[in-house]
């Protein structure tokens, strides 16, 4: 009883293990849809020698052939007597003895080939194991171990049999012997039938005209050889397809292809479709890594090529993938890449893209064959005039280059142009400047080339110029940088519209005439064209002045001898240096010549003194703003038409600039 | 009885003991195994090779595979011996040629059911009153008899063209297709 339950314990355990082993097997199971009748294989594939060494062969024999029966003991349904009887017996019934072996132990004396141009280059004699023999034709006659492997199973299950029977090497890969002829001593045994089956691949190759089925043909390939099943014409792609089809001549039937790991429908045929399916399983993809794409457009976020040199513009590239992989934005991630030659330096870079010579990923996480894949990046539009042609393919990065489809991105470039023109220059405090004084300057420049600017993108600013980037004496910490004045206010301006420019100085304090040339630049795409702007500064201390009006209180300048009048002059301060009545005060004198002395002055202590008629009426006069002054004359006794010229002075530090200022007084 | 009993006390924990180091080795065993299958799958995050690689499955048979040997077996097993050409019985064997392909000025086909050199195929084309034929040799394919190519010169119009296949142990008429 514990025997008992120890033993079905143990059933139930290895049956877990034998269920939780095949999970996974058939999850990864290969599916009908995928069998592409055209090509079954690819050449590179089929005709591959290198692809097993004979340990390899051997080791893989060994596994699918865990233990041979050799001895028959296993026993088996009998379907025609009925019964379960050893397969010892089974055989026996059917005229075949034991012990049966095994491919994995097969060996044999192989016969003596001669080399044949273009087939296979002959064998010796020797005495080899089958792994040796299927390793030694694959090497003489160029077609994969792997193939052979397979064609051995798909024509006699051979690879997988623990009892194989002798009838089974007799024609291991199908080669059959004629129906009307004693059988040529060439097909017998499994070696011949081995080389045999190489050989006539490679005469299939080498002679493809005399076949029904040739590469990069259409022909008509039934479902089976009942002809009423009926075919369809197919496009054989390539040799080793064509080569499948002239040796089994029948194509798997949409029922043998939805139950790819069982049977169809009468009308199926399953050589091709086994084959196929068993190479899958075994050695892996038919086909070689088949990354390939098509052209299937482009766009311009300036909505055409045609574009403007020194500006940035997002391209798109669609892609459809054309190939027989999955394209991947992570694993060999599809790139497209500079190319022609390889992986140039592009002059379109942008430090946006993934290197500079992969402009972008893939822009989906997987694009289907048949499906279109997208690559989206920014371009550096290069400053020249004219069409821009370059090169690009794709790349499934750590995979392979696809082969090339000739795409190449085709610009037509209109060279930028940076012009502009001063529209108005003005400062806040006027261009004469006393030394060490600030004021705004503001420049309204129109855009007369055909970019536009912007104060952010390669942002236009205004800059010192002649030399290029020279220090300026005006510099103000507010600006951008010590040859920097300003950046552009607006955010953009596009051709033909203002832009401007406003920023503070400081008047250096070396008086003098300054010549302030400056330009506008692109920063980090171009200098303007040089329109020859400047702005011109007087620094120092500027005494002027202009007058404003003269009043008399009389209301005439018309006087009676001996009459007193008040007279009021009200003057510009048209220099730089403010007026006051205190400190060296402002006052009105007389003038033509200086400390001239005047019949008008009244000599009652009125007059500042003999030569200074008034002081500034204002405690404060600022450049720009008006003063008066203030004095009683009195007529002298001689009547005439008298003409008194004064001027303006700054006790103690100068006399202001004569601007002819006269009291024409008439005395009668 | 006492005896039986020990028995049984010991065998309890061994029981559990088994059960557990089973559990544990097919658990891991199967996560083995995952490891395996999906760094084989194409497009999976665990890829570690360029898709396409090839591989050489170690693994042991599946039940399809056991499967296969199994009909095969009783194929070759139940498999009556077919009736010889070289019987003396007088009469042809029946076959149907096929054809592959077929043009103004080429006819390929090939016969299934019998292997054999030196038979004749004759293309026929035919366009109202008018016959036009042509001839190829057999020779043996593997596992049926290939016809050399056919050439023939047909002219303007629709031709329906027929291979038959003659040799002395076999004869028989293909299905007609249709030549623009």
């Amino acid at each position: 009883m514990i025997k008992l339950r120890l033993r079905s314990f143990l059933f139930v355990i290895v049956l877990g293990l034998v269920i939780t082993l095949f999970i996974p097997i058939s999850a990864n199971a290969l599916s009908g849809s995928e069998f592409q009748a055209g090509r079954i294989m690819d050449d590179g594939v089929f005709f591959n020698s290198g692809s097993m060494n004979v340990q390899q062969i051997q080791e893989f024999l060994n596994a699918k052939v865990p233990s041979c029966d050799t001895n028959g003991q296993i026993s088996i349904y009998d379907s025609t007597y009925g019964d379960t009887v050893t397969r010892k017996i089974y055989s026996e019934r059917r005229g075949i003895s034991t012990p049966f072996t095994c491919l994995k132990d097969l060996r044999q004396d192989t016969v003596a080939k001669s080399a044949e141009t273009n087939l296979c280059n002959g064998y010796s004699v020797a005495n080899q194991s089958a792994a040796e023999i299927i390793y030694g034709v694959s090497q003489s006659c160029g077609v994969s171990s792997k193939v052979l492997v397979v064609l051995l199973q798909k024509e006699q299950s051979l690879v997988t049999d623990d009892w194989p029977w002798p009838i089974q090497y007799r024609s291991a890969t199908g080669y059959g012997c004629p129906d009307t002829a004693p059988c040529d001593a060439q097909y017998y045994g499994f070696f011949n039938q081995v080389y045999s089956a190489a050989r006539q691949f490679k005469r299939y190759a080498r002679d493809s005209n005399l076949f029904n089925f040739r590469a990069n043909t259409t022909s008509y390939v039934q479902y089976s050889p009942n002809a009423s099943c009926g075919g369809s014409n197919i496009y054989i792609q390539n040799q080793a397809t064509a080569g499948l089809y002239n040796y089994t001549p029948y194509q798997p039937n949409s029922a043998a292809l939805n139950n790819l790991y069982g049977t169809g429908d009468g009308c199926s045929a399953y050589g091709n479709r086994n084959f196929w399916r068993l190479y899958n399983d075994w050695f892996g993809a038919t086909k070689g890594v088949d990354y390939s794409w098509q052209y299937a457009g482009i766009s311009f976020s300036t909505g055409s090529s045609h574009v403007i040199g020194n500006t940035q513009v997002t391209v798109t590239v669609t892609a459809k993938n054309t190939g027989n992989q999955a394209w991947s934005s992570t694993n060999f991630p599809v790139r497209l890449a500079t190319f022609a030659p390889t992986n140039h330096s592009s002059a379109l870079y942008n430090s946006s893209w993934v290197s500079d010579t992969r402009l972008a990923t893939v822009g989906q996480s997987v694009v289907l064959p048949g499906e279109n894949g997208t690559f989206t990046f920014t371009i550096n539009v290069p400053n020249r005039e004219g069409p821009y042609t370059e090169r690009f393919n794709l790349v499934a990065e750590g995979a392979k280059w696809m082969p090339d489809p000739d795409f190449s991105i085709n610009l037509t470039i209109t060279k930028s142009t940076y012009k502009w023109q001063m529209v108005s220059q003005s400062s806040s405090q006027g261009f004469a400047l006393s030394p060490g004084s600030g004021s705004q300057f503001t420049l309204v420049a129109k855009n007369m080339g055909n970019t536009t600017w912007s104060n952010s993108i390669n942002p236009v600013r205004l800059a010192t110029f002649i030399p290029t980037n020279r220090n300026s004496a005006f510099y103000h910490s507010s600006w951008v940088s010590s040859n920097r004045p300003a950046v552009l206010q607006e955010p953009s301006v596009g051709p033909g519209q203002n832009g401007t420019f406003v920023f503070n100085v400081t008047a250096p304090s070396t008086p003098g005439f300054y010549v302030e040339r400056f330009n506008l630049v692109s920063e980090g795409l171009s200098w303007f064209e040089d329109p020859w702007f400047e702005f011109d500064i007087n620094v120092g201390n500027f005494y002027t002045w202009r007058m404003d009006s003269q009043t008399s209180s009389t209301g005439t300048f018309t006087l009676a001898r001996n009459s007193t009048s008040t007279f009021t002059l009200t003057a510009t301060n048209t220099g730089n240096v403010t007026w006051n009545n205190s400190s060296n005060p402002v006052r009105l004198a007389t003038w033509a010549p200086s400390y001239r002395t005047s019949i008008f002055n009244p000599n009652d202590a009125s007059w500042v003194s003999q030569f200074r008629a008034a002081t500034l009426t204002q405690a404060s006069v600022s450049p720009g703003s008006n003063g008066t002054f203030v004095f009683t004359v009195k007529a002298p006794s001689a009547p005439g038409f008298y003409v008194e010229r004064f001027n303006l002075v700054m006790e103690g530090v100068s006399w202001l600039q004569d601007p002819w200022m006269e009291f024409d007084i008439t005395v009668n | 009885m006492v005896k039986k009993s020990r028995k049984k006390r010991i065998s309890r924990p061994l029981l559990i003991i088994a059960a557990v180091v089973l559990l544990v080795l097919s658990t891991s065993i199967w996560y083995g195994y995952r490891i395996i299958q999906s760094r084989d799958s194409v497009g999976g995050e665990t890829v570690t090779n360029p898709p396409g690689t090839e591989k050489i499955d170690l693994s042991p048979p599946t039940l399809e595979d056991k499967k296969a040997v199994d009909q095969h077996k009783e194929e070759l097993g139940n498999q009556k011996p077919e009736p010889s050409d070289s019987d003396n019985t007088g009469e042809k064997k029946q076959i149907t040629p096929i054809i592959t392909s077929a043009s103004k000025t080429e006819v390929r086909a090939y016969v299934s059911g019998i292997i054999e050199e030196g038979g004749t195929c004759t293309a026929t084309a035919t366009q109202g009153s008018q016959t036009i034929s042509a001839t190829g040799s057999g020779f043996d394919n593997v596992s049926y008899t290939q016809c050399a190519p056919i050439s023939i010169n047909l002219g303007s119009g629709t031709w329906s063209i027929v291979v038959s296949y003659s040799s002395p142990a076999a004869e028989g008429k293909s299905q007609a297709k249709v030549v623009d």
